[in-house]
């Protein structure tokens, strides 16, 4: 778990009128804010869309930041809603556009992962991801691969340890079966 | 307990101190079950290998650049501009008042079909129901302004959630939601929205 310390310090000096200090949270979380964004959406450029929004939304929110929970829980919360309204609006999107096979083709040509090989890998796996329901992959996501406890999960989502296991279970139900399909 | 359920709470750490005793006795004993136990370790180790790969780093450090452009001040109001970019969007409206004043004259028919259900004493769900059973999209908005936008925002969130070629995955809507969804789409979306909604006969033209 990262510095509180540290980021409270950043917050404050951000507050005092030092914007370089905005600058140095944004590097410092960048990559976790990137890798959720990236696995919810299950693209590049959908994820840096939501990238885009999360650091929009820390900037103009973190006045109001209360001290309360550390920044990362409050960074992880907004990446959460954001990358969720996100898949919302393109839910919305898909269904009444003409030019998905196009939309698709263009984003999957777009990808910073530099080997080719691995961005194969990282792609198949995100085809996987992107075909269970988005509760799910999202607490799949933070157990997974962020290896964050329930409790941790429960303080960013605001949703109780009990039905969090449930919806990570499941979640690794439906993908094991679909990892065994997949190597078939 | 499934065994599977079992598995996959051991690897999560989710069974407690007897449970996990008794797992591991059974996990020394059965062949069949540390088979089924080897898979599902490998299967989510298989997810994993996407945790961290090499990654372009310019797109990162580019990131810094791109927010502090899209938080520069916006150039002044130009009416010009605006007039431009919301062109369909002023033709409609003129149409619209149009097709209002043309209409006019059959107001009172309409204003009697309302006093004859006394839509102003239902409410809730009964009054989506009466509504969508026997008035056009345009109806109601004529007849309850008010109301109009609940009860079109239900008709919409009752055909997206049931339409069968919505993608399984998609997450199911809410009133709420949509209403979190209009604040985020800009009105070239919400036309397109709209327009191909009328195409599909969801909501009357």
């Amino acid at each position: 778990m990262t510095s509180n310390k540290e980021d409270f310090q950043l917050i404050n000096d951000f507050l005092a009128g030092d914007e370089n200090s905005f600058n140095k949270i944004v590097l410092k979380y960048q990559k976790q804010i990137y890798w959720h964004a990236r696995r919810m959406t299950g693209n590049h450029l959908d994820a840096d869309e939501v990238v885009q929004e999360v650091l929009l939304t820390m900037y103009k929110k973190i006045r109001d930041f209360k001290f309360k929970s550390s920044l990362y829980t409050w960074i992880y919360r907004i990446t959460s809603t954001r990358s969720i309204n996100f898949l919302r609006r393109k839910s919305l999107r898909n269904f009444f556009s003409t030019n998905d096979d196009e939309a698709q083709e263009l984003k999957s040509g777009n990808d910073i992962i530099i080997d080719l090989e691995v961005r194969e890998q990282v792609v198949a796996i995100e085809k996987l991801l992107q075909k269970i329901p988005a509760r799910q992959r999202e607490v799949f996501i933070m157990r997974h691969y962020d290896e964050l406890t329930y409790e941790e999960i429960s303080k960013i989502l605001g949703k109780s340890v009990g039905g969090l296991k449930a919806n990570y279970f499941n979640a690794v139900k439906k993908l094991s079966e679909m990892v065994k399909n997949e190597k078939n | 307990m499934k065994k599977t359920d079992q598995i996959i709470k051991y690897l999560d750490g989710s069974l407690d101190f007897n449970e996990r005793d008794e797992f591991e006795k059974e996990l020394n004993s059965s062949e069949e079950l540390k088979s089924e136990y080897e898979q599902l370790k490998s299967k989510l180790n298989f997810l994993k290998t996407i945790k961290n790969p090499e990654l372009d780093e310019r797109y990162f450090s580019n990131q810094i650049y791109q927010l502090r452009n899209k938080l520069k001040p916006q150039k002044s109001f130009s009416l010009k501009k605006y007039i431009i970019e919301y062109s369909s969007a002023i033709a409609v409206l003129l149409i619209a008042v149009l097709v209002f004043v043309f209409n006019s004259r059959f107001q009172n028919e309409k204003t009697e079909k309302l006093i004859s259900l006394e839509i102003e004493e239902i409410q809730g769900t009964e009054l989506s129901e009466v509504i969508k059973e026997n008035f056009t999209t345009d109806e109601i908005i004529e007849i309850n302004p008010e109301k109009s936008d609940s009860v079109i925002d239900e008709m919409i969130i009752e055909e997206l959630n049931g339409l069968t070629d919505f993608p399984d995955n998609a997450i199911s809507l809410s009133i709420n939601d949509l209403d979190d969804l209009y604040a985020e789409l800009n009105p070239q979306e919400m036309e397109m929205i709209y327009s191909t909604m009328i195409n599909k006969n969801i909501i009357d033209r």
